[in-house]
């Protein structure tokens, strides 16, 4: 498969680029002018519409890891609008699998995680006014609106923050539990979300537009990641225990 | 009350400054709406914006997505921001065709957009007004007009007569919405805005903004 990643610079792209590389064909994008590494790279700015139509051209499927958060005009550029940029590529090259990511508040914004427990991705979005949830929110609505309308398939991938491999841990004494958000996953699970969310079949796809929330497995039972266990297949390695467990009582 | 109107490249806009200035201070405002200091004084002791999208050829669609998305978004920051207590949305009935038209299609139908630009325009210009309706700290009110009509020549199923459509945005600026027996009036409320007749019933239904703001269509017996 050729697969075209968009904001493949940022922190989560290297480690996505590395699960893929071996099987697929890729084509790395990023606002950035250097790239260091094996695969084909491409300068191209994710809110110029006309640049995206032209990278897909010849894909089999998108990754949109492109992100920006402070600022309000280029939130909605990258957030926003990229968005329809690449939902636009997509049809007019005949993209069938688009991967979108964003943060959980892309669906679960304050209304949901400052007042529930159990939080699933089954819910209509209610993202807020905050910048970054609100633009990425919208660009998750018109992902949502172009697969309703269009032969495609979009899987949207839900994070919240990374942490560290158990390898590269940092030592205990830097460790705040009470700083631990339960929506965490480490760097390599993250990216083994990505092949799986680009070669399950259509049809074990419960509709056209499937969101999924990725992190890994926790007690606190704010949000559930079982729809990505049961559909994607995905199944966590690291449970980061040691921000949320005493090694003895 | 002093209202600010947008989009003064509008026909729809410039006829509802000609009925307010009546009886209101009216200021109309042309994009585009940036974020920061000259925005908040665009609205300073402002008691009602009334926002829509321009509808121009020139416009292409990456700035229209802009002017839909991210300006509806200052505007209502800076409207929060300022205190401003109304907020007036005019959307279009677009959304809402793609359901058979033997269907009673009223407000609480899920919205159908397709990716057409103008009618995804709309949606996701709804989509941002939503999110600060929910929030309860400004009234944001979304009018779903029909296909407008100034001359009595539009073919259209939805048509909305250019006097109905001041008429309603008129309505829809002043009224104060009853609060519910049982809660307070809400901070989001869409409304359906159509012209019809005996002759030509309405593809789409009125009743609600005929029952909560008082919208009589022209040609409609009572």
């Amino acid at each position: 498969m050729k697969i075209l990643i968009l904001g493949s610079n940022g922190m989560l792209g290297p480690h996505v680029e590395r699960v893929l590389q071996e099987d697929h064909q890729l084509l790395l994008t990023d606002v950035g002018k250097t790239y260091d590494g094996p695969n084909e790279y491409r300068q191209l700015d994710v809110a110029d519409l006309e640049g995206v139509v032209s990278a897909a051209e010849g894909v089999d499927a998108i990754v949109n890891l492109s992100v920006l958060r402070p600022d309000r005009k280029v939130a909605f550029d990258v957030n926003s609008r990229g968005c329809y940029n690449m939902m636009e590529a997509a049809v007019r090259h005949g993209i069938p699998r688009i991967i979108n990511t964003g943060p959980h508040f892309t669906i679960a914004g304050p209304n949901y995680e400052d007042f529930e427990f159990n939080i699933s991705t089954e819910i209509p979005s209610q993202s807020g006014t905050g910048l970054y949830a609100h633009t990425k929110s919208l660009g998750q609505e018109i992902c949502r609106v172009y697969s309703e309308n269009h032969d495609l398939h979009v899987v949207t991938l839900l994070f919240y923050n990374f942490k560290e491999h158990q390898d590269h841990k940092p030592p205990e004494s830097k460790i705040d539990p009470h700083q631990f958000v339960p929506f965490s996953v480490t760097w390599e699970d993250a990216a083994r979300a990505f092949p799986l969310a680009l070669e399950i079949p259509d049809a074990q796809l419960p509709s056209k537009c499937e969101i999924f929330n990725i992190f890994c497995d926790l007690p606190h039972g704010q949000f559930q990641n079982e729809k990505s266990r049961r559909i994607l297949g995905w199944v966590p390695t690291d449970n980061l225990d040691q921000y949320w467990k005493r090694d003895s009582v | 009350m002093n209202i600010l109107v947008t989009n003064p490249t509008s026909r729809l806009s410039r006829e509802i400054v000609q009925s307010l200035t009546f009886a209101h201070e009216v200021e109309l405002a042309a994009g585009p709406f940036s974020h920061g200091e000259t925005q908040n004084e665009l609205v300073k002791d402002v008691d009602v914006v009334l926002h829509s999208l321009q509808d121009s050829p020139s416009i292409d669609e990456s700035e229209r997505l802009d002017q839909a998305m991210r300006q509806t978004y200052n505007l209502l920051w800076a409207c929060v921001q300022e205190r401003v207590s109304r907020f007036v949305f005019l959307s279009s009935l677009s959304s809402m065709k793609a359901y058979p038209e033997n269907y009673i299609v009223n407000e609480k139908w899920r919205p159908l957009p397709t990716t057409e630009i103008n009618g995804l325009c709309f949606h996701l210009a709804e989509f941002v007004c939503r999110e600060y309706g929910r929030e309860r700290s400004i009234d944001v009110r979304v009018l779903r007009l029909g296909d407008l009509d100034w001359d009595g020549k539009t073919g259209s199923d939805s048509v909305l007569h250019g006097a109905d459509a001041v008429n309603g945005v008129m309505r829809a600026i002043e009224f104060d919405l009853e609060p519910g027996s049982w809660a307070p009036a809400s901070t989001w409320n869409v409304f359906h805005l159509q012209s019809g007749g005996p002759l030509k019933p309405s593809r789409f239904s009125t009743r609600k903004a005929e029952a909560e703001l008082g919208f009589i269509p022209e040609g409609i017996q009572k």
